[in-house]
């Protein structure tokens, strides 16, 4: 078995996913498109750029989320809009919504940051292991926060679709780190 | 999207915070302050006069004076305010005395203020003076009047206020709108502290949490939040009751032992229980209403009472509201007792399968013909439905005579308006000459031939039963007709005669005559005394009347059963000592002036006698002598007064004509009788209470004095 493939079964079997699954489906941004160069995929040589590479992606992926976890704030408060004193007691309990996903802290954008800017190998490679360390976290993290899916299922008819996205975009970093050196 | 519930249940699960008990709140919230944003009130404007009574008081041609129209802070300090037992007050200050009073149209509120001269204002040098305008600034007012507060409750009010006259629809419309706004000071606080107790108890109590889900998730209007309290409150009552129950029927297991004794501790505990029940029901049932009536609909004993007896009048008061109220109330009572009587059927058969509830099963029946019906009303129903539903205890006594004064008032009224009058009419005026039976009758008709002969057969039934009761446990009429018929038998066979034999009774009383004719011609009184314990008196007819009693206690065996039964024996003993002291002075004997020498002969015989037997001696003859004579001496005497009694009957009855007169007597007596029964029975009036068992005794006492004069009649045909 090839290292990827064996990432791949580490990552399903973490997520919950099939293996066919796992190893079929390209890796893309929250947004739904593949940012993740082939090269990279491929695990070619630009250690840095890897790391570039992931803190792009995982910024778009959060701010996809953000935005996601807006639209529906949004559309909750719509609901209750002929209802001032109901609304008022739902405003109260939106930030929720964001708790949801509050395990998803700054942790990986601190790390790529000074992974990006360090110039010694060796605190880079230091810093690609914390980065894996992280991404190992967010991993376990998503997997058990029933908050996500119900999101995802929310009763106000949002198509949300937190759950996949923040799958395939750690997904795809677990293979980025591949190639961080 | 899914539905608002589904939305709800999602944000709950999701924010933990819950919508729909926000919603609940927000209801009830609105439900509370709904009379003063939107009371429903209706205004009526003050005189054109007054316009301009803010500058000077020109309706009085007083320019040097003016209404003060109150500003929003005065405005607000007069407004009155409610406690939950009714205690009225003000921002302004406690209240005393006599106030004058304005109901704002638009919020609901009452205002009060002192009627009088203020003071001057500083400005104009104007006297200022406060008006039934000045709360409101000349605006409407929904009532206007004066109130008189006492110990903080509003005592009288009335509708006294020239600037807005209102009449009289105005004036009941501040009362109910002074009720609810009561209700609501009471709800409010008995609602905030259910909620703050529940708040503390959530989590820690089931009472805490029963309140929190009703009000989160079964409540979701104010009324709901009601039940949901009152539902508390019953199921706290039932369990301790229940528990009571069980706790009672133990300590009885434990201390009686199997038996009646138990049984019927079982009993009383278990009617104790009923007891308690409809106890609580009856309070659940009050509590219901105030606060349904909360819409200021109804009447509330906490200012009614106070407003009734001194309001003079509500004379437009919308007179629906008040029968509305009395109809659900009436159905309320007749559900709450069918479903008590159901209980108790139930628990009966419970109890024992074989029980006998058919009773209880009728009155059901009953009640629930009422309910079934769904107007029913006591007020205007006919009176036979409620003569049964108040023999089936379905009715209270208050509503059952309200009824009754309802038919009689019907029935007067239409014979004043020279209707021809029939059926219930006429049976409830029950005029002279009308027929009793047929005014039964026509009572009962609205139920139906099958019920009217169902009642009929129970009447039967129960006849048959009071005639066997009277059978087995002999009444004193009955022993009195016995008695004589006794005697007459003995005496008969005392004589040697037979009785039921033909001229048998004249024999006797033949026999009977000669000796109480002998037994006055001897003279031997104190014998007579003795044996009848008689008083002698020296009166002054000198013993005449004393000798004429005696005779009548010796022939009073020998009147007929009829005559006996006629005159109670007395009254014959009475009318015959006339005939009979004619019939002695006529034959002289014996003479009045002997009487007195027979008594000191009596006197001396007893005083013989004690000395004989080392008694005492007897000091009055008042008492029974017997026991003071020998058998010899008793017999002998007993003997010379047979003799005597015997004469005297003879004499006297063998007199055809004497005879004649007392038949005549006595068929006059009877036909009074009859007479005064006969008026009895007709004068029953069928609207004031009488019932089926006066008219069977009457009916009954009837034809036993016509028997009685058949037969008199036919003595006397005889005679004759």
């Amino acid at each position: 078995m090839s290292s990827n493939a064996a990432q791949g079964e580490w990552v399903a079997r973490v997520l919950g996913l099939s293996v066919a699954m796992a190893k079929t489906e390209p890796a893309t941004s929250a947004a739904g498109t593949n940012t993740v160069p082939a090269e990279t995929q491929n695990g070619g040589d630009g250690g840095n750029a890897a790391f570039t590479e992931s803190a792009l992606m995982w910024r778009d992926c959060k701010q996809a989320m953000t935005d996601k976890i807006a639209q529906l704030k949004s559309a909750i408060l719509d609901a209750y809009a002929d209802e001032p004193e109901v609304q008022a007691e739902v405003r109260g309990g939106l930030g929720a919504l964001d708790d949801a996903v509050a395990g998803l802290d700054g942790r990986l954008e601190t790390t790529l940051d000074a992974a990006i800017k360090a110039r010694d190998p060796a605190q880079q490679r230091e810093l690609a292991q914390q980065t894996k360390a992280i991404i190992a976290d967010y991993i376990k993290f998503v997997a058990s926060e029933k908050r996500i899916a119900a999101l995802d299922d929310n009763a106000l008819g949002i198509p949300m679709g937190l759950g996949a996205s923040l799958t395939r975009t750690l997904t795809s970093l677990v293979g980025l780190t591949r190639t961080m050196s | 999207m899914k539905s608002k519930e589904e939305i709800d249940a999602w944000i709950k699960s999701v924010t933990q915070r819950d919508p729909a008990g926000a919603r609940n709140r927000a209801l009830a919230s609105l439900a509370l302050s709904k009379k003063s944003a939107d009371p429903g009130l209706v205004g009526t404007p003050r005189g054109d006069k007054y316009q301009g009574e803010e500058i000077d008081q020109s309706f009085r041609g007083d320019q040097n004076s003016k209404t003060r129209y109150f500003t929003d802070a005065q405005k607000e300090d007069s407004k009155l305010e409610f406690g939950r037992s009714g205690e009225v007050s003000t921002k302004g200050g406690t209240l005393d005395g006599s106030r004058g009073f304005v109901v704002d149209p638009q919020t609901g509120k009452t205002h009060v203020f002192k009627e009088g001269r203020e003071g001057t204002d500083a400005g104009d040098n104007k006297n200022v003076f406060l008006h039934h305008s000045s709360p409101l600034s000349g605006d409407d007012v929904a009532g206007a009047g004066q109130i008189e507060v006492s110990g903080q409750h509003i005592e009288k009010i009335t509708d006294r206020s020239g600037h807005y006259k209102p009449t009289g629809e105005f004036t009941f419309q501040a009362v109910r709108q002074l009720n609810a706004e009561t209700l609501s000071a009471d709800i409010k606080e008995r609602l905030s502290r259910r909620k703050s107790t529940a708040t503390k108890q959530e989590g820690t109590s089931e009472k805490g949490a029963t309140w929190k889900a009703g009000e989160a998730e079964g409540a979701d209007t104010f009324e709901q939040l009601i039940a949901a309290e009152i539902q508390v409150a019953r199921e706290d009552f039932f369990a301790k009751l229940d528990k009571e129950q069980q706790d009672a029927l133990d300590e009885a297991d434990s201390r009686l032992p199997e038996g009646p004794e138990r049984e019927n501790r079982y009993d009383q505990i278990n009617q104790a229980r009923r007891k308690m029940a409809d106890g609580f029901r009856d309070v659940a049932r009050a509590v219901e209403d105030i606060l349904r009536d909360s819409a200021g609909t109804a009447k509330n004993p906490l200012i009614d009472s106070r407003v009734q007896n001194t309001h003079q009048p509500f004379d437009n008061a919308d007179p629906d509201a008040s029968a509305k109220y009395a109809e659900r109330r009436n159905q309320e009572d007749l559900k709450l007792k069918y479903d008590a009587l159901i209980g108790v059927i139930d628990e009966k058969l419970q109890k024992d399968p074989a029980a006998d509830v058919s009773g209880l099963r009728k009155k059901a029946e009953v009640a629930e013909k009422a309910l079934l019906a769904g107007n029913y009303n006591p007020a205007v129903n006919r009176e036979t439905d409620v003569t049964l539903l108040g023999k089936a205890g379905m009715l209270s006594d208050a509503e059952y005579d309200a009824l009754r004064s309802d038919v009689k008032t019907k029935a007067l009224a239409a014979e004043q308006s020279g209707a021809p009058l029939s059926g219930p009419d006429l049976a409830a005026l029950y005029k002279d000459g009308y027929n009793k039976k047929s005014a039964i009758k026509q009572l009962a008709q609205p139920l139906g031939e099958e019920k009217y002969a169902e009642l009929l057969q129970q009447n039967a039934k129960n006849a048959a039963a009071l005639k066997k009761e009277k059978e087995e446990q002999p009444s004193i009429e009955g022993a009195k007709k016995a008695a004589p018929k006794d005697a007459i038998a003995e005496a008969m066979i005392a004589e040697g005669l037979k009785p039921g034999e033909s001229g048998a009774v004249e024999k006797l009383k033949k026999i009977l005559g000669e000796k109480a004719a002998a037994a006055i011609s001897d003279s031997d009184l104190p014998a007579k005394m003795l044996q009848y314990g008689v008083k002698v008196v020296d009166d002054a007819s000198g013993g005449a009347d004393v000798a004429a009693f005696k005779i009548g206690e010796a022939t009073s065996a020998s009147l007929g059963a009829q005559e006996y039964l006629q005159t109670g024996g007395n009254e014959a003993q009475i009318r015959n000592k006339q005939r009979m002291t004619d019939e002695i002075a006529k034959k002289g004997k014996p003479t009045l002036k002997e009487v007195p020498k027979e008594e000191s002969e009596a006197k001396a015989d007893i005083e013989a006698q004690a000395q004989r037997t080392d008694q005492k001696p007897h000091d009055g003859l008042e008492r029974s002598g017997e026991d003071m004579l020998s058998a010899e001496d008793k017999n002998k005497a007993r003997q010379k007064r047979d003799a005597k009694v015997q004469a005297a009957t003879s004499a006297i009855y063998n007199d055809p004509a004497f005879e004649a007169g007392r038949l005549k007597q006595a068929i006059e007596a009877v036909e009074a009788v009859v007479q005064k029964q006969q008026t009895r029975l007709d004068d029953l009036d069928p609207t004031d209470g009488y019932s089926q068992d006066e008219i069977s005794k009457l009916t009954r006492e009837i034809a036993v004095a016509n028997k009685k004069l058949a037969s008199l009649k036919e003595d006397l045909a005889e005679l004759e």
